[in-house]
């Protein structure tokens, strides 16, 4: 699942062995990760909300805001946001082919 | 044997004036309650049924279940939530016995020798003043990276831990306390708000004794009312642990602005 292998990531350079690292240099760092494409230019771009939809665990999400220097306030402000998105995506969706919430957790 | 389980936002350590004095006051007095009550019983070994914040777990290696094997638990340094980083002892001794027994019960718990512990432990022993050689063993459950291990089996696990204490608690005061929950929210939209009707609903079922109702939640209906509601997993091991013993809600506070949280803290004693 892609979204426990960035969910590792952020764990990893937030409070794990890339940690020091990653504040040396984020770029080496975010370059040499196995990571698809997309989520890598977000980790970059520090895309939280882009984050927030693929599903990354919203524990670790909190912690690289942190990390980055995000406050709290901007951080809810921004993954409320990005729900809102992905509730008017579902809602243009067929009823019977919305799944169940099981990422976000 | 003796019991409580409590919550443990970090709200009301590191921003306590933001409550009013009667709902700080009232979870300060719970605290103590239980604090003394596990003074009283003599508790030498406290076994912690535990959610963790990711330190422990992590997606690359999630069991359901890490019991605490070390000598020593250090504390994972929260300074943020004004919280001592204080070791506390463990007690390899029963801790093995503990997983050897639960093996030979048809339960497989991970086992660890260098858990850290988090403000999911460390929060509660503080407000509880729990004494720096009472032996802690963390019974870590992972209620953070699906899939958890269901409801049933987490009552399963406080059965099989109260059945082991019986088969070979090793002449130990042996004390639980289960922490977290009930239903928040962390890191995800609504982390301002529980759900009281939630919260007094599952309370009422384990003071019933009904676990049954209590571990009864798909899934879904937790993740509903927030992530950290999967907390409930340590309140339900601790529940069946103590079976039918008495069972007393010491605080419930539905909500507390400013805390963005209920209070609840639940003790039981044997009769």
């Amino acid at each position: 699942m892609k979204e426990s292998v960035v969910t590792q990531f952020l764990i990893d350079i937030t409070r794990g062995h890339l940690k020091e690292a990653y504040e040396k240099s984020s770029e080496d760092v975010i370059a040499a990760a196995s990571l698809p494409d997309a989520l890598r230019a977000a980790v970059r771009e520090r895309d939280i909300g882009a984050l927030w939809l693929a599903g990354v665990s919203p524990m670790a999400l909190l912690y690289f805001s942190r990390a980055v220097g995000w406050s709290m306030e901007r951080y809810y402000a921004c993954i409320t946001e990005a729900e809102l998105r992905k509730v008017d995506r579902a809602s243009s969706v067929p009823e019977a082919r919305r799944g169940l919430p099981q990422k976000n957790r | 044997m003796i019991a409580a389980a409590t919550v443990h936002f970090p709200y009301m350590t590191a921003w306590p004036e933001q409550a009013g004095p009667e709902h700080r006051d009232a979870t300060h007095r719970g605290f103590e309650r239980i604090g003394k009550a596990f003074a009283d019983a003599d508790v030498e070994t406290l076994i912690v049924f535990t959610s963790e914040h990711i330190v422990n777990l992590q997606p690359r290696m999630a069991p359901a279940f890490i019991i605490g094997t070390g000598a020593v638990h250090a504390s994972f340094p929260e300074p943020q939530f004004r919280l001592e980083p204080v070791a506390r002892p463990g007690d390899p001794e029963l801790a093995c016995a503990l997983v050897e027994c639960l093996y030979a019960n048809g339960l497989d718990p991970a086992h660890s020798s260098e858990l850290q512990l988090d403000h999911g432990t460390t929060l509660p022993l503080q407000q509880l003043k729990v004494s720096a050689d009472v032996r802690i063993v963390p019974v870590i459950i992972n209620t953070l990276f699906p899939p958890l291990p269901t409801l049933r089996r987490c009552r399963e696990l406080g059965a099989a831990v109260a059945a082991a204490l019986r088969q070979n608690g090793m002449g130990r005061r042996v004390g639980m306390l289960a922490t977290g929950g009930i239903s928040h929210a962390v890191g995800q939209p609504g982390m301002d708000r529980n759900d009281p009707r939630f919260d007094a609903e599952f309370v009422d079922a384990l003071v019933a004794g009904d676990l049954g109702k209590a571990c009864a939640y798909p899934d879904s209906a937790l993740d509903a009312r927030g992530n950290g509601t999967h907390e409930i997993r340590s309140w339900i091991a601790a529940a069946a642990a103590m079976g039918s013993s008495r069972a007393e809600v010491v605080t419930a506070i539905p909500y507390v602005p400013g805390w963005y949280t209920g209070v609840y803290q639940m003790l039981w004693e044997s009769l």
